[in-house]
């Protein structure tokens, strides 16, 4: 969805690189910020304690 | 000695039955030590495509197993609500809860050339707070985008007009994934 935002001029957005990888080949979005490195929260699976 | 012809005729008879004890022995630790039921997941809708690709493995590794996926940008407690795991991304606030990092998602910072002819480029991450950003996660929202150059730690985020909640089965389906209940004999 935000994807599709952005495709459409909505805005700004930090996608996975998977995401977004056939649009900046294709020239639908321009990477930005190629010299800052994104630092992204990790991926964590959770559970309750005990299940 | 040796057994009478009666003898053989039980002798191999009770082989026959311990072989079939044997037998189901084996059968029942293997049923039993098989992960079985159903495991409700709940997973930012971001990620609908990785999903899509390791729930049909999954399945098919565990055939007594049913998936129930639901996919959303809310931030479900595996206490409270109906799941028994959540895929989120950033830090645990819920210490009673356990959590397992199982990765990263390498992000890039992108918009369209029409946004940009009309908004301007950003060059550094300050830029970010003069354009409307959008996050796929309310993580990434929340905690602010951070960027590093070299040693230095930046942050940068803007203002975001647009608050994206996916709903399960719908959306999600829409999305490549959604809700699964699914059993690998079906």
């Amino acid at each position: 969805m935000v994807r599709l935002l952005v495709l459409a001029g909505m805005g700004i957005a930090r996608l996975p690189d998977y995401m977004v990888e056939a649009d900046l080949r294709s020239g639908a979005l321009t990477m930005l910020l190629r010299e800052h490195m994104p630092t992204d929260p990790d991926a964590m699976c959770i559970r309750a304690n005990g299940t | 000695m040796s057994l009478t012809r009666e003898g053989q005729v039980f002798a191999a008879g009770a082989r026959r039955v311990l072989q079939a004890m044997d037998d189901a022995r084996a059968e029942f630790n293997l049923l039993s030590n098989e992960p079985s039921g159903l495991l409700r997941v709940h997973a930012p809708g971001a990620l609908a495509a990785w999903l899509s690709t390791v729930t049909p493995r999954f399945l098919e590794r565990h055939p007594r197993m049913t998936l129930d996926l639901r996919l959303g940008s809310d931030r479900v407690d595996p206490i409270r609500g109906d799941i028994d795991l959540a895929i989120r991304f950033g830090a645990l606030e819920n210490s009673s809860l356990i959590s397992r990092r199982i990765g990263s998602a390498a992000t890039v910072t992108c918009a369209s050339p029409a946004y940009l002819a009309a908004h301007g480029t950003p060059r550094s991450p300050a830029d970010l707070l003069q354009h409307n950003c959008l996050s796929y996660s309310v993580a990434l929202a929340q905690m602010g985008w951070r960027f590093q150059r070299g040693k230095h730690l930046l942050h940068g985020a803007g203002a975001q007009q647009l608050q994206l909640q996916l709903q399960p089965g719908r959306d999600g389906a829409a999305a490549g994934a959604g809700r699964h209940g699914h059993r690998a004999a079906a």
